[in-house]
């Protein structure tokens, strides 16, 4: 009796559940088994890959983006910010604050490369609606691939050539290989792309890669690394290679078939022109003064060839990126909404030789420019250059570079009932929630037509280019020289990210002794630091570095060996950035 | 019962059969003062005894000769009284705290504590009770070896980070809680006043039935039962009840107006700059100067005085034969002594009802055949909080930090920020941090419902088989809404549009499980008893939905509802969402098998299989097997002369191993995710193109982190019981430790969890209890204490670390603390000083072993850091392990004496060894910050300070280098509990009740303690990391509490 109770109870005991039973599926989450298989999952991923050009903050390094990072090393600008943000300043001189201070750039861009590499690797899975669909998917993968590829190799020379999804722990790559494939993957995206110019149809892909963005990044590929390493031709995979003829051909077509041009006045492209009308109250006496009206980001700002986009979605905790991070980085410290020049943290002051070497008649210098004390510019007087209550200002020296940077407007606040405020641009704009820290929007342009007209003089060593360039900015012709182009480029693109490399490539890689002079010459340059005046010091650009960054450590140490850290940058010969003990 | 009687009448005879000599009589009692019945009485050395009649009294002929008499009760400490020639003789028993023939629970089932081969340790319901504590969890701090109860804040209603035995892992290191037999309960829905006992399951062959989730420790609780009343058919009623104030212990010594100037000018001075002119920059600073104001004490303003508190309970419970039910209701409100006006605050209500039924009796009538039962528990809560996170979102922060120079409140209503005072020219950004608590996290309350208990069956056949059926479940559902308003209040904090949030969530957890127990008897000497059952569970089976909108028709909380925001904003504004919770299940199979020899020779064997969702096909199976053995060696023959000396000694070993598969599901798979990649093309700049990535490698071989624990100890009790000791010694070891360590960036993506690192803790725990009695005078006095060690011993990267976050003590500071192979988990690094330099000199002379000047451009007053690895140079990689906020010692000490009705408990709980890393000011981006008064032991020239360097207007690597000038020892003792009640029935005995007893406690007495902060246990880290803690930027204190109460039965 006891026994059959026990076998009932313990079939009971034992029946039931089966593993089945634990089977789960994630609701929110596709997965790879059930994703790119659609031109919908492909567009998805590809906003993907586009979103880690500005994902760069990680952490708590908000500061590394290439495009900052160049800003201050350049011979124009100093590192500028708060106090305490040592970064911007270590930037400058070419010194180490953080084991990891490049991080951001290099775990970002690797996320794009594998974002990238994933589309690559899926294209022929969906089902096309057309050729052309599937060309401009796979064009924009392989020129955001060439992209980042070119950003790192700028910033770090050599890095791991990843072009696969699987994990690889590989060494660095030679340049050789790395500017290879860069220039097969701008070469395939300039074939897969259809041949459509820029217009209204194209308004609402502003940000997107097209044909004519390959082509000009080809252009500013190919100069750098014949400049940099010396070479006639631009490298192929496989054998092969790009040839001069073959770029100017691209910049021709780009030139004159792309549907980019010029815009008529120069100081429109920027945000300040808009606190002209914008803000009848309190005008900005600059925008004013020259009649002013900026163009706009809406689409017909025919200059504007690629840029990085930004929203009014930013949130500190999860996407702070989705706002203009540089615009912050780049406007003054403290004396907030007080005027069209906004607030922000202070970084990238301008180097007061600029200004200085600029000649006075060029429109550009006060368009690029903001000189505190400059009538022209109808700052107040209580902004208090060099005094200390200016939120511990660095490396101030009252010269402001305001092609990027915030800008406000006095107009409506957003308040029941309205009354009239300072606010950013973005609040009456875009109908952004007023946050100095959130609330820039302003596109980052990347390429920008006039540099087209200039890479085209630079290779054809003929001055049409560089002359429509100066026409707009009402200067005379010139004759094309190097020196002139030189002078050309840094005062149209100034601010805009092309500067240090430039330095680099005009030099090449024997001879940066050039560049080291250029770049020490901001060491006693007069700057004030927080309230106390003294002089620029501690640039120190070294020649063993070949211009090249830092790789983050930890990278280094995670690879196993594998990933050797760029000469003069092993840990103990690294410079650390150390601070000024007052 | 028999053998009671036999003695009785054994007795009688004897009485009878003596010649009548001295009579002495007299009355037992209880420490309570209740009289004893039942109590024998022996001449000691003779077969001479009577037992006490029903009010207690003897009479007892003593022949002539004899000296002394033995009293002895079941349950009590015996006691030996010399006659001394009296005739009345009246004595109290002490309850003998530790009891052989307890009964404690285990998994699945519950076992006399003599039989108990695992390191276990049981607090009973009423200890938990007395201490009246809102939360059971305070009331344990102290009482069990082993354990570490830190709160996690001091605000009401905060949780409490727990560690059985050290932390093994930085996931999730929280024990599992089984609540009446239900896995995964909460025990924050529980009232003191619920709980019959807590049981602690601490090494891993008691946890071992667990299996998978028994890796740091087990907490079970089971709730009150009834019972058949002793007489009658009267249920019992019991209210237990207090209210009180709390008070802050202790204040941050903050600097007024005129010493907070005085600071200021000085730094600003070393700093090269001019002095600030105060009289522009400072409203009002005439009085300042003159000292007749001394500025605005921000903490001042934020505390509350006497904030109340108070918590009442009624539980019944009774029974038939057939029948027994038990219920409770209790209520509490905790009102927070920081957060003035906003006040965080906590208020539960709990319901409980548990009841069990005979259905079937056996022939005999001697067991049950059929019984069924329920559990059953609600709990609403009402919480609302302030901010108590890092230093952009912790208002304590704030108020510390906030300039003396602020006004409160505004002079008129011209002022922007009316009522409260805008910002103050000298820093236009500085807002009133109280008013930026009112707007911000003012505004908001958190409801929660938990309805949880089980159901059960348990058929028991024949007499030696057992089937039990249960199945439990835990409904929950919540929801939170907050109202932020428009507010002014400085240049950059404002808000233009005001703010409504609400979210809400209900879900559900099951459990099935069946067991089947078998007793066996082989003759009177071998006993075994086998168990065997399985286990299924189903998780994460809920939603949730939560909306943002802005621009409400109402300008106020009471209307803060999404209907109430008519304008759908399509820039990011108007937030929407909802979500399933995360689905997971957990099957399991598991056997225990139990051997008594004589209950002088134990051994158990537990397995337990468990399979979990969380991982993949193939790797869910996880297998937890245990062997323990113990050894009374006080049954021995040869020990038996020692009975008296020592009553009672048991060794134990045992050696386990149990599981944690905490970690986010489908770790296996490459999740596409969707969140935060979004990209903006075009013209408009509030359209949004979503994106989607894989965001992990999948890892299809991740499984179990497994603990393995061997455990050795022993149970004593000497001196007739008097004193009682437990001891154990472990060596616990958690292998395959489920971690997500950085991976190289070049792979693309996120890593996913790997079993990739072990973490070892060792260490020893002794209580000791002494219980006895003088005279009337009942007493105990208890010490436990536990010795851990905790190492991480394997990670499995090349960097071999796992980072803690920067812009932990201040904006711009470096990684404070890491978990790294060869320290403790969460350890604090930075740079080691070496006093400040206090000339020129000092610094030149400064230099490593190859004479080079270490920091050359560092000036007098600066602090000199240590060069740990000697290359002459300070940098990053001179940092070392600068401290540890792991306690090595953990202490209870615990001492309660019951005179007649009086009784009076006092409790005490300490850590040393552990270090507490603060700072509460953000030194370099914020020179206007206020300091505390520990500021005027600055250098400010030779020989004045060589403990904090000079003071600079900006950065400065002094205070802006994570270094051990922010460490400090934080060892403390704490008498966390003094209560003295009385049984006014004792006095008044026309009380219709069995007990009127009133009490005053004092809770947080005080604290022995150099650490200079408000609260020296400090369970966060400010930081979302669960593993690390002792992190000190504002800490919202324990309060002081005098509660007054009164526990009636009826």
């Amino acid at each position: 009796m006891k026994k059959i109770f026990l076998f009932i109870l313990i079939g009971a005991v034992f029946a039931g559940c089966k593993e089945s039973f634990l089977d789960t599926v994630p609701l929110t989450q596709k997965t790879n088994v059930d994703f790119y298989k659609t031109p919908g999952d492909m567009a998805q991923a590809l906003t993907a890959a586009y979103v880690t050009l500005v994902s760069v903050p990680e952490g708590s390094i908000l500061n590394a983006y290439p495009f900052a990072i160049s800003e201050m090393m350049s011979d124009d600008r100093f590192g500028g910010g708060g106090d305490n943000d040592r970064m911007p300043r270590a930037i400058c001189d070419f010194k180490i604050d953080d084991p990891n201070m490049y991080g951001g750039a290099w775990v970002r861009y690797y996320q794009g490369i594998f974002r990238c590499n994933m589309l690559i690797e899926n294209i022929a899975k969906p089902v096309w609606t057309s050729d052309a669909q599937k060309g401009a998917v796979e064009g924009q993968a392989r020129f955001l691939r060439a992209y980042f590829y070119f950003d790192m190799a700028r910033m770090f020379g050599e890095v791991p050539l990843i072009l696969e999804t699987k994990p690889q722990n590989l060494p660095k790559a030679p340049a050789t290989e790395i500017y290879a494939q860069i220039a097969t993957d701008l070469k395939s995206a300039i074939e897969a792309f259809p041949n459509v110019p820029y217009g209204p149809a194209l308004f609402a892909d502003m940000g997107r890669a097209n044909r004519w963005n390959a082509e000009a990044l080809m252009a500013r590929v190919f100069l750098f690394y014949t400049g940099y390493y010396e070479t006639a031709d631009l490298p192929l995979v496989g054998g092969g290679s790009v040839t001069k003829a073959e770029v100017i051909t691209w910049l021709e077509e780009c030139r004159d078939q792309s549907g980019y041009h010029l815009m008529p006045e120069f100081r429109n492209l920027w945000p300040y022109s808009v606190a002209n009308a914008a803000n009848s109250g309190k005008p900005y006496k600059f925008a004013v003064d020259n009649s002013l009206s900026w163009y706009g980001e809406t689409g017909n700002n025919y200059e504007s060839m690629f840029a990085l986009k930004f929203s009014t979605f930013a949130a500190w905790s999860t996407s702070i990126y989705y706002s203009n991070q540089m615009d912050l980085f780049f406007g003054w410290r403290a004396y907030s909404y007080k005027g069209a020049m906004g607030e922000g943290w202070g970084f990238g002051t301008v180097n007061k030789t600029l200004w200085d070497a600029w000649p006075d008649a060029d429109i550009r210098k006060r368009g690029s420019i903001c000189k505190v004390d400059d009538p022209a510019e109808g700052i107040d007087a209580t902004y208090g250059l060099g005094v200390d209550l200016h939120d511990k200002q660095m490396d101030e020296t009252g010269y402001w570079q305001k092609k990027y940077r915030p800008v406000n407007i006095w107009a409506n606040s957003t308040a029941t009932p309205p009354v009239l405020e300072w606010h950013n641009y973005s609040v009456t704009f875009y109908n952004a929630t007023k946050n100095m820290q959130l609330d820039n929007m302003q596109d980052i342009v990347l390429i920008r037509f006039a540099d087209v007209l200039l890479m085209h003089s630079e290779l054809t060593q003929t001055a049409a280019g560089m002359n429509l360039v100066r026409l707009r900015v009402g200067l005379a012709p010139v004759a094309y020289s190097l020196d002139a182009l030189k002078a050309e480029r840094r005062y149209e693109l100034a601010f805009e990210g092309v500067r240090y490399y430039d330095l680099l490539r005009w030099a090449g890689k024997s001879n940066l002794a050039v560049v080291k002079t250029i770049l020490e010459g901001k060491n006693g340059v007069a700057t004030i630091n927080n309230g106390v005046p003294g002089v620029k010091k501690g640039v120190e650009f070294r020649v063993e570095t070949g211009g090249f960054l830092q790789i983050p450590n930890r990278e280094v140490a995670l690879s196993q060996g594998i990933l050797v850290q760029n000469p003069g940058w092993e840990t103990g010969t690294a410079p650390l950035y150390t601070f000024t003990s007052r | 019962m028999i053998k009671r009687s036999v003695l009785f009448i054994l007795l009688l005879l004897a009485h009878l059969s003596l010649m009548a000599q001295n009579q002495v009589t007299g009355v037992i009692n209880d420490p309570g003062g209740q009289a004893m019945s039942g109590v024998t009485v022996i001449v000691k050395g003779t077969s001479t005894g009577t037992l006490t009649n029903v009010d207690g009294k003897f009479t007892l002929p003593v022949p002539a000769g004899s000296t002394t008499l033995l009293f002895s009760f079941i349950g009590f400490i015996s006691q030996e009284v010399e006659i001394n020639g009296r005739s009345v003789i009246n004595v109290t028993l002490a309850e003998a705290m530790t009891q052989i023939d307890e009964i404690v629970v285990v998994g699945y089932g519950s076992l006399k504590k003599k039989l108990v081969t695992g390191a276990t340790v049981q607090v009973k319901g009423d200890a938990i009770q007395k201490l009246s504590t809102i939360s059971p969890m305070t009331a344990l701090q102290g009482q069990t070896p082993g354990l570490s109860i830190i709160k996690t804040t001091g605000e009401p209603g905060a949780g409490f980070k727990v560690n059985i035995r050290g932390m093994g892992t930085i996931g999730n290191s929280q024990p599992l809680y089984v609540i009446d037999g239900v896995p995964g309960g909460n025990i924050d829905y529980l009232s003191s006043a619920d709980i019959e006992s807590i049981d602690v399951l601490k090494d891993a062959a008691s946890s071992a039935i667990y299996g998978s989730r028994g890796g740091n420790g087990v907490i079970l609780v089971t709730t009150k039962k009834g019972v058949k009343p002793m007489t009658g058919a009267k249920a019992n009623i019991t209210y237990d009840g207090s209210f009180g104030w709390q008070n802050l212990y202790k204040k941050l010594p903050m600097m007024n107006a005129l010493d907070y100037s005085n600071i200021l000018q000085e730094a600003r001075v070393n700093s090269g700059l001019p002095l600030l002119d105060f009289a522009s920059l400072v409203p009002d600073w005439a009085s300042i100067q003159s000292g007749a104001w001394k500025g605005t004490d921000w903490l001042d303003q934020l505390t509350v005085k006497n904030a109340p508190i108070s918590s009442n309970a009624i539980n019944i419970f009774g029974g038939s034969e057939l029948a027994t039910y038990s219920m409770g209701v209790s209520h509490s409100n905790q009102e927070g002594i920081i957060g003035k006006p906003v006040q965080s605050q906590y208020e539960r209500y709990t319901f409980r009802l548990n009841s069990d039924f005979t259905i079937i009796k056996d022939k005999t009538n001697t067991w049950n055949v059929l019984k069924i039962g329920e559990t059953l528990r609600y709990m609403f809560s009402n919480r609302n909080g302030i901010g108590t996170g890092n230093q952009y979102w912790n208002d304590v922060f704030s108020a510390i930090v906030t300039s003396p120079f602020l006004p409160m409140d505004a002079v008129d209503n011209t002022d922007l920020a009316y009522p409260y005072h805008f910002a103050i020219p000298l820093n236009p950004q500085e807002s009133n941090p109280i008013a930026s608590m009112v707007y911000n996290r003012g505004q908001n309350v958190n409801k929660n419902h938990n309805l949880n208990g089980s159901l059960y069956l348990e058929l028991q056949p024949v007499r030696n088989l057992i089937y039990r059926s249960s199945f439990g479940f835990n409904m929950s559902a919540g929801s939170y809404r907050a109202y932020t308003p428009v507010y002014n209040l400085s240049a950059t904090a404002f808000r233009t549009l005001d703010q409504v949030d609400h979210n809400m969530n209900v879900g559900l957890n099951w459990t099935f499980e069946n067991t089947l127990t078998y007793n066996l008897k082989l003759g009177s000497d071998h006993a075994i008893t086998a168990l065997v059952g399985t286990s299924a569970e189903r998780s994460g089976l809920g939603e949730s939905i939560s909306g943002s909108n802005q621009n409400s028709l109402f300008p106020d909380f009471e209307h803060a509802y999404l209907d109430n925001t008519k304008i759908v904003y399509a820039d990011g504004k108007t937030t929407l969402g909802s979500s399933p919770w995360g689905i997971g299940g957990l099957l399991s199979y598991f056997g225990r098998l139990s051997y008594t020899f004589r209950e002088k020779y134990m051994a158990t064997a537990i397995l337990r299989a468990d399979a979990s969702s969380n991982f993949a096909k193939g790797k869910r199976w996880g297998y937890f097997p245990s062997f323990s053995a113990g050894w009374v060696v006080s049954e021995e023959p040869l020990l038996q002369n020692l009975k008296g000396k020592l009553d009672f000694l048991k060794l134990r070993a045992s050696w386990g191993q149990n599981g944690n598969q905490a970690i986010s599901p489908f770790q296996y798979l490459a999740t596409i995710s969707f969140n935060n990649v979004n990209y903006f093309f075009g013209g408009d700049k509030g359209i949004v193109l979503t994106g989607g990535f894989p965001n992990i490698l999948p890892n299809p071989d991740v499984t179990w982190e497994t603990g393995d624990m061997l455990n050795i100890g022993f149970d004593a009790r000497f001196l007739r019981s008097k004193l009682s000791a437990e001891f154990d010694w472990y060596n616990r070891t958690t292998f395959n430790w489920l971690v997500n360590p950085s991976q190289l960036a070049s792979y693309g993506t996120g890593s996913p969890y790997i079993n990739g690192g072990d973490v070892s803790n060792k260490g020893v725990e002794l209580a000791l209890t002494w219980n006895d009695n003088a005279g009337m005078v009942a007493y105990s006095f208890n010490v436990n204490a536990s010795y851990n060690k905790n190492e991480v011993t394997r990670i499995d990267n090349n960097e071999k670390i796992f980072h803690g976050p920067g812009n932990v003590l201040g904006q711009g500071t470096d990684e404070l603390y890491r978990a790294q192979v060869g320290f403790p988990i969460g350890y604090f690094w930075g740079y080691k000083t070496a006093g400040v330099f206090q000339t020129e000199a000092e610094v030149a002379a400064y230099t490593n072993s190859a004479g080079k000047i270490i920091q050359p451009t560092s000036v007098a007053g600066d602090l000199k850091f240590v060069d740990t690895n000697g290359d002459g140079q300070i940098d990053f990689n001179d940092k070392v392990m600068i401290g540890d906020p792991n306690p090595d010692v953990i202490l209870g000490l615990n001492f309660s004496v019951a005179f007649k009705g009086l009784d009076l408990s006092l409790m005490s709980n300490g850590a040393f060894g552990q270090q507490i890393a603060r700072s509460w000011r953000r030194w370099a981006d914020s020179p206007l910050n206020n300091y505390t008064t520990d500021i005027f032991n600055r250098w400010h020239g030779e020989g004045s300070s060589n403990k904090y360097p000079r003071l600079t207007y900006g950065s400065n690597i002094n205070w802006q280098y994570n270094s051990d000038i922010f460490i400090e020892n934080a060892d403390y003792l704490r008498i966390s509990n003094i209560t003295i009640g009385y049984d006014l029935k004792r006095l008044i005995k026309a009380i219709p009740l069995t007990q009127a007893r009133f009490f005053v406690t004092f809770q947080n007495l005080y604290t022995f303690t150099k650490y200079s902060g408000m609260d020296p246990e400090i369970g966060t880290s400010s930081t979302n990391d669960s593993w690390a803690k002792g992190i000190d930027i504002g800490y919202y204190p324990s309060p002081r509490t005098f509660l007054v109460g009164a526990s009636l039965k009826f």
